[in-house]
């Protein structure tokens, strides 16, 4: 059988051959949009038309058959038109009111999970994990599944002050950025990489290991042809493992989960905001990491119970001091908090106000 | 500068760096373009059929590297 | 086909509400061999707590040194079909819409020459198709781009742009982030396959400052749509939220600038004051809009903590018309290109070149007035530096 002649450089289709009809026709012409329950919305039109949208969670890792189902959804309620969001959801549009309950009682007919609407727990976003990562510290889906697990009313139907942003991360160099959510959880290194020296020697360059280290730890080995670590120095990072594979930093016992909690990407109110440590490790406890979901518990119970509307995680935070944050959620403040990196100067405690906990 | 003769300066360029540095398509582009008074794009387009071509290729190692095609490759 | 390993702690992960990856890997598992392997795999990582994955190797398709991401079991022997376990990157359309069509056409063919797993989509924004072998990348590569699709950007070169839904269902949206994420893609279709810079350069355009695509966070360039004018008011439809909320608790005492005011039944926004931060119109969507002289604001340098700490991106030009053929644009993009490819080292940012050399120095590189928007505040140290035609000689 002969293949078609191959194409290159002809970039991705274009998306107005995708769009909806009504999508299509009022293109840039929204008025406005209202959130109908956490699974449903609507978008009106200048011209008076609406679009109604309904949303549904997807894991993200996805076999062929369920892309399928849901294209067959998407033919009998939607004329075939269907899309993705950046927070791994499925969306389905359809026209007018009376085709929305159809398509919420099919989709409950198979089970979907229907909401990430509003001011609730959306999907998470999040990185490979073992299922296809080399540099992975933990998995990232099973985090997300028993985190989501625990958190799908906040997805489906319960409401927080405003939006909770939940991003999993395998290991530090986070892809995906998921360093400005509101919770995250890294897979970390508690220990340096071992140095292989044989196949340093063969396999890696010697000058960009050395240049790949931020601390300066890693310097030349002459009689081995090979490199050493100063490991005092070493921060666990793994970007010399990127760089030369004969220096796995993988280790079992000591790779655990940290937490970062309190980032946001939106302008609303307050300048974007980068996530802040609260807690440093937590065990690597496949296939149900219980100790990371009750300290994603914790955080969200006390967020919950103590936000002001609109008040994201950060700005929580923020309106009642770090010091207070540790202290209604019973989380450990350790040495481990206290920035020695490249920003700590700024994260010092420059005046004698602050609050007793 | 003839187009072949741009690509042999290219190809020797990264056989002598074999073992030694990986060379990224910016590190040749600039070479060859100062060494031998070709214009970037020159080289740019030369290099581009030699990638087409088959004769060298894109590798990654944390970067993206142009590499002579490892024998079991061929 | 039965199930080919026992599984039991990935099993675990089939119970509970949200929908289950494992499920995912069991569907396409009951018809492929690679699949099969892989839920294998992932379970012995399960089991060992550590990943079977080897870094990334010399594969590809002729030509491209983008859009595909080798990958290989570390225990081939044992899992012979993961042995390959390549990832493909495929360009998703801006927005991420889709005709069940085009999906269908893409799936039939992953299931013809890959493992039938997919992501969608991947942290970039492409769809990621996973796992194949090397011998198919071609033949694959032939039938998706014979159909118009094409792959999308990965190692050191322009990623993969990406783009929030924009106008096409968005009131806020102050561009149109997918036609200019179209553009930018076929724009720059050599530097996305076949990578020349020190590292990667992503872009990701935003319709508002909301920035669903979360640009400000993880693009090499954000671009955020603004406006330059006023709010647009509708006191009628003030009136209608004042029954239904607190407009002072809400949107009045929440405005970071205190520009709003609210007063027998009237809201008012000094609008030189208005910082565009969004909350307001997000809160009375239906009474508040944008401006209508818009366009976007460009920031530059976002990146994740490896390896000297989290970068968000900041302002480099504070208001800019993105209208087609954006050439104003592309002239900064190119710009800033030659001089991180003149400056920057193996493996470095285009954020942390600058933080290295100085954004000082950069602006006067590539020829950028300085203005306060692009700082917080000015410096507090007396170290700053002169021009030789600041000295009287």
């Amino acid at each position: 059988m002969s293949l078609p002649d191959r194409k290159t450089d002809i970039g991705p289709p274009h998306y107005e051959q995708f769009l909806h009809p009504v999508i299509k026709k009022n293109f840039g012409k929204w008025k406005y949009h209202e959130e109908i329950n956490a699974g449903v919305m609507v978008h009106v039109a200048e011209s008076g038309e609406k679009i109604y949208t309904v949303r549904a969670a997807t894991p993200r890792l996805l076999a062929t058959d369920t892309i399928r189902e849901y294209c067959d959804i998407a033919e009998k309620h939607c004329d075939g038109y269907l899309r993705f969001t950046t927070r791994n959801n499925v969306e389905f549009f359809v026209d007018s009111e009376s085709k929305v309950q159809p398509l919420l009682d099919d989709l409950k007919s198979k089970d979907y999970l229907v909401g990430g609407i509003g001011a609730r727990i959306s999907n998470v976003v999040h990185t490979q994990g073992w299922v296809h990562c080399h540099s992975a510290a933990t998995d990232a889906s099973g985090l997300v599944k028993v985190i989501m697990d625990e958190f799908h009313e906040y997805f489906s139907s319960k409401e927080l002050a405003n939006r909770c942003r939940i991003a999993v991360a395998c290991c530090v160099n986070m892809c995906g950025a998921v360093h400005c959510s509101d919770i995250a959880l890294v897979g970390v290194h508690k220990t340096p990489p071992r140095i292989m020296h044989e196949g340093v020697k063969n396999s890696c360059e010697i000058p960009s290991t050395i240049a790949s280290c931020p601390t300066t730890a890693i310097s030349p080995d002459p009689a081995n042809k090979s490199v050493k670590i100063k490991l005092e120095k070493c921060m666990y990072c793994g970007n010399c493992y990127s760089v030369c594979p004969a220096m796995p930093i993988a280790d079992t016992e000591n790779d655990g989960i940290a937490i970062v909690v309190g980032g946001k990407v939106s302008n609303l109110r307050k300048p974007p905001m980068f996530s802040k440590l609260a807690v440093p490790w937590l065990p690597n406890n496949p296939p149900r990491w219980p100790e990371v979901v009750d300290v994603v518990k914790i955080i969200l119970k006390e967020y919950e119970k103590g936000a002001r509307k609109h008040e994201r995680m950060g700005e929580w935070i923020a309106r009642i001091s770090w010091e207070k944050f540790f202290s209604v959620t019973g989380l450990e403040f350790k040495i481990q908090h206290i920035d020695d990196f490249t920003y700590a100067r700024e994260t010092f405690r420059t005046t004698a106000a602050f609050k007793w906990t | 500068m003839e187009r072949e003769e741009i690509k042999k300066i290219i190809y020797d360029l990264v056989e002598k760096s074999v073992g030694k540095k990986k060379l990224k398509q910016g590190d040749i582009l600039k070479k060859v373009a100062a060494d031998h008074g070709v214009e970037k794009d020159e080289v740019k387009a030369a290099l581009r059929e030699l990638v087409d071509a088959g004769t060298l290729i894109f590798t990654y190692f944390g970067g993206s590297y142009i590499e002579i095609p490892p024998k079991e490759a061929v | 086909m039965s199930k080919k390993y026992d599984t039991p702690l990935l099993d675990e992960l089939k119970k509970g509400v949200f929908p289950s990856f494992v499920v995912e890997m069991e569907k396409a598992a009951a018809r492929s061999d690679m699949a099969a392997d892989l839920l294998g795999q992932v379970e012995l990582s399960y089991k060992e707590k550590l990943t079977h994955w080897k870094h990334g190797g010399i594969v590809g398709v002729r030509g491209y040194g983008s859009g595909v991401i080798g990958r290989y079991s570390d225990i081939p022997d044992k899992f012979p079909g993961v042995a390959h376990f390549h990832t493909v990157r495929i360009n998703a359309p801006s927005g991420f819409y889709y005709t069940s069509n085009a999906l269908r056409e893409i799936m039939d063919l992953w299931d013809k020459y890959g493992s039938g797993m997919t992501n969608m989509h991947g942290s970039t924004g492409d769809m990621i198709l996973l796992g194949t072998r090397s011998e198919n990348l071609e033949p694959l590569f032939a039938e998706v781009s014979s159909r118009g699709w094409d792959l999308g950007g990965s190692g050191s070169a322009v990623r993969t742009p990406s783009c929030c839904l924009g106008m096409s269902r968005c009131e806020w949206s102050n561009i149109d982030s997918q036609a200019i994420t179209y553009d930018i893609t076929q724009h720059y279709q050599d530097e996305m396959h076949r990578p020349a810079f020190p590292y990667k350069f992503k872009f990701k355009i935003a319709g508002c400052a909301v920035d669903c695509i979360a640009s400000i966070a993880r693009a090499d360039m954000s671009v955020i749509g603004t406006w330059r004018d006023k709010i647009r008011v509708d006191q009628n439809e003030v009136k209608n939220y004042a029954s239904k909320m607190d407009i002072k608790a809400e949107v009045v005492d929440l405005c970071p600038t205190g520009c709003i005011t609210y007063t027998g039944g009237e809201l008012t926004i000094d609008d030189s004051n208005c910082s565009r931060c969004m909350n307001c119109i997000a809160r009375m969507t239906k009474a508040l809009r944008p401006g209508v002289e818009k366009g976007a604001t460009i920031l530059l340098g976002s990146k994740a903590p490896i390896v000297t700490g989290a970068l968000m991106s900041w302002v480099i030009v504070p208001f800019m018309k993105m209208e087609p053929p954006y050439d104003e644009f592309y002239e900064l993009v190119d710009k800033i290109w030659e001089w991180w490819d003149e400056n920057g080292k193996n493996r470095e940012r285009i954020g942390e070149l600058i933080e290295r050399l100085t954004f000082p120095r950069f602006l006067k590189d590539v020829g950028i007035e300085p203005h306060p928007a692009m700082v917080k505040e000015p410096r507090r140290d007396p170290f700053f530096f002169w021009s030789e035609e600041d000295i009287k000689r």
